[in-house]
């Protein structure tokens, strides 16, 4: 899911990059500071969620979970995703710093799109919950992949050869992570419901 | 607070549980007898199958390219324009998909100091009174070959080049640092603080306003 330096051309760089500023901007403007360990508690779960590989086939895949980021932070994923992705260039070399503004908005903007269409579910209990979780782990990674594909075009591969190995390579991760954005929600809803109720984020 | 605790404490036992691994592209190279062999590998350690590989000269004019085998190697000729010209190489391997690593090849890491340079002082003549060979006849000469000192030399270079390069690729493999577990507590201390410190001056700014 990390977009590595080098790979895309400038005007690609620079335009995500300001994008990226812009809706970081907007997302600390909605954080609620009586908020922050929350925050700061789904940032560092996405920040190690990078590294927790599930072997699959020929390949594994890594974790990405920024559907559950999405789902409790809104757009608040914006700040929360690009301090992970920055360490994440810092300590384990994911990524880049020059790629940072593509890499946010690759997984960040389809974070926010779950919130507005999966978090009215989520304060509804059961099995209606549970769909939607699973939706929002799914369809988010499927989003990112687009979204991904997209920014690879500008490199000499092309969209659609990108697109396809891309989407095979992330179907596994579409299910593997509704099933845990699932299970994160069934979690958090049990032992920690304020970080699921409404209306926190504004 | 105590469920949260559980839930950082359940999330860290299943990563130290597991490798840590990434899909960062790795990729490092060495010269061996004439040839760049480099060796592409994702984060994990798993060897990246059918990357291309791109050899770069310094100014970043495309020399060679080729793809890497089953165990993610790749052996290419070392471009004879490198070899003297003397400049370093950059080998950038593409898996696609937005994956992408570059190693750096020195022109000192390919060219050994001396090689090509033959020091001329002991060889000669006179200097060499141990080898028979330099005063024997044509003939008994083509019985038995006599090495001369560019033989010997080298010979040398050949064998030690064989044995250097399972440590060269040891060294180059060195250098590509992996993910240790305080980057890992590190990055989420980082995390914390930012949230704390946030957090110090929203209160003080609520101070003041009061």
């Amino acid at each position: 899911m990390h977009i590595s330096e080098g790979v895309l051309n400038a005007p690609v760089l620079l335009g995500c990059g300001a994008a990226a500023v812009v809706f970081t901007a907007v997302g600390l403007k909605k954080l609620d500071m009586d908020r922050i360990m929350h925050v700061s508690l789904l940032t560092s779960t996405f920040f190690v969620a990078s590294l927790i590989h599930v072997p699959l086939g020929p390949a594994s895949i890594h974790l990405v979970l920024n559907g559950l980021l999405g789902i409790v932070l809104g757009w608040v994923s914006f700040p929360a995703i690009v301090t992970a992705l920055l360490l994440q260039a810092l300590f384990f070399q994911y990524g880049g710093f020059t790629v940072l503004g593509v890499n946010t908005i690759i997984m960040a903007l389809p974070a926010v799109c779950a919130y507005y269409i999966v978090r009215p579910w989520l304060t509804s209990g059961g099995g209606k919950r549970a769909v939607a979780a699973f939706l929002a782990g799914f369809t988010t990674i499927l989003f990112s992949s687009i979204l991904l594909a997209l920014a690879l075009v500008t490199s000499d591969r092309g969209f659609f050869h990108s697109a396809s190995i891309l989407l095979a390579a992330q179907l596994p991760l579409m299910i593997v992570e509704g099933f845990i954005t699932m299970f994160a929600v069934h979690f958090l809803a049990k032992v920690q419901p304020d970080f699921l109720s409404s209306e926190v984020y504004r | 607070m105590k469920h949260r605790l559980l839930l950082i404490t359940v999330m860290l036992i299943i990563l130290s549980a597991l490798p840590a691994q990434a899909h960062r592209m790795r990729v490092f190279a060495y010269e061996s007898d004439g040839e760049i062999i480099s060796e592409a590998k994702f984060g994990s350690g798993r060897p990246a199958k059918g990357v291309d590989i791109r050899v770069e000269g310094a100014d970043g004019q495309l020399l060679i390219t080729g793809v890497t085998d089953d165990q993610g190697i790749s052996r290419l000729p070392l471009p004879a324009m490198a070899k003297e010209k003397g400049s370093d190489l950059t080998i950038i391997a593409d898996a696609g998909e937005g994956h992408r690593g570059s190693w750096l090849l020195t022109a000192d890491d390919y060219q050994g100091k001396n090689r090509g340079h033959v020091p001329d002082s002991p060889a000669d003549g006179a200097a060499a009174p141990g080898l028979p060979g330099k005063t024997q006849t044509a003939a008994e000469n083509k019985k038995q070959p006599v090495l001369d000192y560019a033989d010997i030399e080298e010979i040398v270079q050949k064998s030690v080049a064989a044995e250097l390069a399972p440590v060269k690729r040891m060294l180059a493999a060195e250098q590509q640092r992996s993910i240790t577990l305080q980057d890992i507590f590190g990055g989420i201390g980082y995390i914390i603080g930012l949230a704390g410190i946030a957090a110090y001056f929203q209160t003080k700014r609520k101070g003041d306003n009061r």
